[in-house]
């Protein structure tokens, strides 16, 4: 489905994707941990369009994406960055927000731009993350990370992509606004099948989400771990853990 | 008492046709986060452009049309050169004020008087003579404003206020940031130079120094407007109204003129630090 063949990303002298290859098959939901600067976020960048790679094709279902930028890769993959600010507009107000949602795939229009989302869909749509309606005329501004960041899902949901890109949606969050956005996500991929790569830094999420966990390494996937596979791992290894006795004063 | 009214009067008339360079300066720098400084440049053309066709007997309806036109092209070319060329905004702007300076000497030189020429000013019933200007500035402004705020309450309005708080929100949704640039500083540029045409026309007469300071006239309205409400629409006007009051005072005071930029300057930085210090309260 989506497949990255021999993916080298040099940002100047410094080699940061080195020869990555990989396959992810359709209804895959994977996991990607990793220390600080291991090319993560460059991995991400590189499938969505952002980075272009140094040398190496990135096809999906077949179709060589390699040369298309990020706003022509934007009607096959969705992300969600973990800068809550980056996934939604913050002078608008929520409503507002949730149509310009639906103008992704087409292009925009001289009509009313409410229409996309009549007040009776974003009332539901609102309501089915646990918020309150009257939110709905809210500034984004107005919100916290956590509320944003929930709204932001809601907006990449409505469309269906190909691939959704999941950057350390949950890093800003409270462990309630975290746990909410995780079984919303994890709900709207199951109902959809919808291909899915998430990065997160937290080992028991690593392990409680998805169907594959991979690890990267120095530019490249060192490590992968089937469903089963996964079940046989501990958390505290899987990238390390803080040393909570070293603190103590 | 009359005479009061009449400088009221020419108050307001200034505070609209200077409300739509407000309006250009607002587009771009709150809008679209775009510092535009060719504003200038295109209030000089746009009232050069003007002033030419209404000597050579155009219509003076169509004259700002044109002016309108030629500001749009202005506004694509200092887009162009951030987006295509990657110049900085700032830079982008300073070029094409430097370089529309000259255009705008070629095409009318650096002084021409319209007196005797029909503008938008003096073809109405003489029993509306003393108000016409003044009726016809407030039915192009409630045109010029009320197409705008339509305007970005449309799906294009949208993204033209996401381009300046969230460049990458159009990225998510397919759409070209380069592109939402253009047309706010295309849209900014337009009412620099009609805002030029409609002083020229006003004024009767065109000079290539009236240009001179005009974003600073619209940047003193736009914050004195930003304290009324930080929204566009007719606030705009109100601080562009506020601020030729501000002007015109200095007159009655008797102060010398040569202070007036210094003036202005001082009370930028004045409105400025009392809007921060508000808003830390």
């Amino acid at each position: 489905m989506l497949k990255l063949n021999n993916i080298d990303v040099w940002f100047g002298s410094n080699h940061v994707l080195r020869n990555l290859s990989c396959d992810v098959e359709p209804g895959d939901f994977i996991v990607i941990v990793g220390a600080n600067g291991q090319g993560k976020s460059t991995l991400f960048d590189t499938i969505a369009g952002k980075v272009m790679p140094t040398s190496g094709t990135i096809t999906i279902d077949d179709v060589d994406v390699t040369n298309l930028d990020e706003r022509e890769r934007a009607s096959m993959i969705t992300r969600i960055f973990q800068n809550t600010q980056l996934n939604s507009v913050g002078t608008l107000t929520v409503h507002q927000n949730l149509a310009m949602a639906h103008y992704s795939r087409r292009s925009a229009r001289f009509g009313d731009g409410m229409k996309a989302m009549p007040r009776e869909r974003a009332e539901y749509l609102i309501t089915s993350i646990g918020m309150d309606g009257e939110v709905l005329d809210k500034p984004m501004n107005a919100l916290s990370g956590g509320q944003r960041q929930l709204i932001a899902f809601v907006m990449a949901t409505q469309m269906i992509p190909k691939v959704l890109l999941l950057d350390e949606p949950t890093a800003a969050l409270d462990p309630h606004s975290a746990t909410l956005l995780l079984q919303y996500s994890a709900q709207f991929i199951r109902r959809h099948k919808v291909t899915t790569l998430l990065i997160t830094h937290d080992p028991h999420i690593a392990l409680s989400i998805g169907n594959k966990v991979w690890i990267l390494e120095d530019g490249k996937i060192s490590k992968q771990f089937n469903a089963e596979e996964k079940k046989t791992l501990n958390p505290d290894k899987l990238i390390g853990q803080i040393d909570y006795e070293s603190l103590m004063i | 008492m009359i005479e009061l009214l009449h400088i009221v009067q020419g108050i307001v008339e200034r505070g609209l046709i200077f409300g739509i360079v407000v309006a250009a300066v607002y587009i771009a720098s709150r809008l679209i986060n775009f510092d535009n400084l060719a504003v200038e440049g295109s209030f000089g053309l746009g009232g050069a452009l003007s002033a030419v066709l209404i000597a050579g007997g155009f219509n003076p309806w169509l004259a700002l049309l044109c002016a309108a036109l030629v500001g749009i092209a202005s506004g694509i070319v200092t887009a162009c050169l951030n987006t295509k060329l990657q110049l900085n905004n700032l830079i982008s702007g300073i070029v094409v004020t430097t370089g529309l300076f000259s255009i705008t000497l070629k095409t009318a030189g650096s002084n021409m008087s319209l007196s005797g020429k029909t503008t938008m000013f003096n073809t109405m019933p003489s029993w509306l003579a003393p108000y016409q200007s003044l009726a016809v500035l407030i039915v192009v402004c409630m045109l010029i404003f009320t197409l705008i705020d339509w305007l970005l309450t449309t799906e294009i309005g949208f993204l033209l206020r996401a381009v300046g708080d969230t460049p990458q929100m159009l990225t998510n949704v397919g759409k070209s940031i380069d592109r939402y640039i253009m047309l706010g500083i295309a849209l900014s540029n337009m009412l620099a130079a009609m805002s030029g045409a409609l002083f020229v026309q006003y004024t009767g007469y065109f000079s290539i120094w009236a240009s001179l300071g005009i974003l600073i006239i619209g940047l003193a309205g736009m914050i004195i407007a930003e304290t009324f409400s930080p929204s566009f629409g007719i606030s705009l006007i109100a601080g562009s109204i506020a601020y030729q009051t501000i002007i015109a005072m200095t007159f009655e005071l008797q102060l010398n003129q040569d202070w007036n930029k210094l003036i202005t300057a001082v009370l930028i930085v004045l409105l400025i630090v009392i809007k921060q210090w508000l808003y830390k309260k």
